[in-house]
């Protein structure tokens, strides 16, 4: 009987948890707030490799070029996988 | 050339007879995992042990995994440029390249764990409408982040051992080698130099990040008993600088043995590398024990109940069995060598290194099954199928397996000099 009644009470807390449990419910910013943290150091990487000395404009762009070409690389090979996987449905 | 330059580059320019069965091992093990896939792929996640109560098991586990390992690299390189910690140098690049196998097989983790995989391409399509409320996005940002800064971290001061390594091969290596330095111009060092102490500083902010993310996907799900805990951020980084830097052990160690290295990778590295794992082992251990007390002592219902399972039920065996065997052995072992003046085991070291990698992929599976299986409607049996186990064997082939080619396209250890003679 005691066995019944604690799991009926616990599935009741995880009910109640669930239901009590909105996600931001005061509607902040918070996930802005978030992507902003990861991002700003790039910004701030981005600022003293155009910006700070011994300086090369050829290295420079390499730089950049490459921190572009991986974004593209990491976008790309999402859908490129997402389509090579979806021919199996 | 330098005979210590020479012996870096030994690895490019000669195979040995055992590197083949060793890889085509590897290569075997992946295969028959991307077999199991193709038939998780086709007959659906019904193959698998999840299901509608444990919706994630091995390979999330293996993705908190990957992650966790990646940060190692990057934290001892970056400590390498920016607090000039010199002596850990040759081991930097062994450990960059750990780093990005590993955020691949993490990324490669998840799309493993979709039942529908094809739609993945919705992370990125409907990336701006979801960012605001899914941890889930947060988390792919920061490892986006994280591989992107990562590869240009490792790839720019690569450019000049790259081009060393060109001018002493031939044939189609010293072609193929050439290719990967486009416009690389004679004195460009100084210029790479401060865009990697740039680098550096970076990374470290996005490490955290990379990993306090990853502890929100489980953290932010309050009604999953263990998981709610504003802790989880720090308490991941923990673990997942401890199990890194153990796994950067156990290469650097394989390495050494392998490439005779002996006199490139010293024993005071190891015993620096070992304290500090250590003292990271004691703070998780510190942890663990303030998450366990306060959720038995006065947790809500449902965390008191998978506590009570952890420490004393059905996962109690294997909760202890991690503990001791895998975390509390290894740390005193450290402990005691760390008070011998001098002293270090490089093989014991590794060997009790490996043994805290294998106990954290454990912690990793603790910390998801029992909550998911038992945490929320006490009626979830999670056991892992043969398809499971297979992926799981093949995420560890598959990553060794391109470390294994990468040691053969670019060289292990930066050759700069100062740090070497």
């Amino acid at each position: 009987m005691n066995e019944i009644l604690r799991n009926v009470a616990l599935r009741i807390a995880d009910v109640a948890s669930h239901v009590e449990a909105p996600i931001n419910p005061l509607g902040r910013p918070l996930g802005l707030i978030v992507v902003g943290i990861i991002e700003l150091p790039v910004l701030i990487l981005f600022l003293a490799a155009l910006l700070g000395k011994p300086r090369s404009t050829k290295i420079t762009s390499l730089f950049v070029a490459w921190v572009f070409m991986m974004f593209g690389v990491f976008v790309g090979a999402v859908y490129v996988l997402s389509y090579v996987l979806g021919v199996f449905y | 050339m330098s005979s210590t330059t020479e012996r870096i580059l030994r690895p490019i320019k000669h195979t040995s007879r055992e590197f083949y069965p060793f890889v085509a091992s590897l290569a075997f093990v992946t295969l028959i995992a991307i077999y199991a896939y193709a038939r998780q792929l086709s007959l659906g996640l019904g193959v698998t042990g999840l299901n509608d109560v444990t919706i994630w098991g091995i390979y999330i586990s293996n993705f908190i995994f990957f992650i966790g390992i990646s940060h190692a690299g990057i934290a001892i390189s970056a400590a390498v440029r920016i607090l000039k910690a010199h002596r850990y140098q040759p081991i930097a690049r062994i450990a960059e390249l750990l780093t990005i196998v590993s955020l691949v097989m993490a990324g490669l983790s998840i799309v493993i764990d979709l039942g529908r995989p094809d739609r993945a391409f919705l992370l990125v399509s409907k990336y701006v409408e979801r960012f605001r409320y899914s941890p889930l996005i947060w988390d792919i940002t920061a490892v986006a982040t994280y591989l992107i800064l990562s590869s240009t971290y490792l790839y720019l001061p690569m450019r000049r051992d790259i081009k060393l390594a060109a001018e002493h091969t031939s044939g189609w290596k010293s072609r193929m080698l050439g290719y990967l330095i486009p416009f690389y111009e004679e004195g460009e060092e100084a210029t790479i130099d401060r865009l990697s102490f740039w680098l550096a500083v970076t990374i470290l902010p996005v490490m955290v990040m990379v990993h306090t993310t990853v502890a929100w996907i489980f953290s932010l799900l309050s009604s999953r008993p263990l998981w709610f805990n504003a802790f989880a951020g720090p308490y991941y980084i923990v673990a997942a600088v401890a199990s890194g830097i153990a796994s950067v052990m156990v290469l650097a160690a394989v390495m050494r043995k392998l490439y005779h290295w002996e006199d490139i990778i010293r024993p005071d590295l190891f015993r620096g590398l070992s304290n500090f794992t250590a003292v990271t082992v004691l703070v998780y251990l510190y942890m663990m024990m303030a998450e366990q007390l306060a959720a038995l002592f006065a947790g809500p219902a449902g965390e008191m109940f998978v506590s009570e399972e952890w420490l004393f039920g059905s996962f109690a065996a294997l909760f202890w069995l991690m503990t001791t065997l895998g975390l509390v052995i290894p740390f005193l072992y450290m402990l005691v060598q760390a008070f011998k003046k001098d002293y270090v085991n490089i093989t014991w070291t590794a060997v009790m290194s490996f043994i805290l990698v294998v106990a954290f992929w454990f912690k990793r599976y603790m910390i998801i099954v029992p909550t998911l299986s038992i945490g929320v409607q006490q009626v979830g049996i999670y056991s892992p199928t043969w398809v499971e186990v297979a992926i799981l064997l093949g995420s560890f082939a598959l990553p060794l397996l391109l470390y294994s080619i990468l040691t053969k396209v670019v060289p292990l250890i930066e050759m700069e000099e100062t740090h070497l003679e």
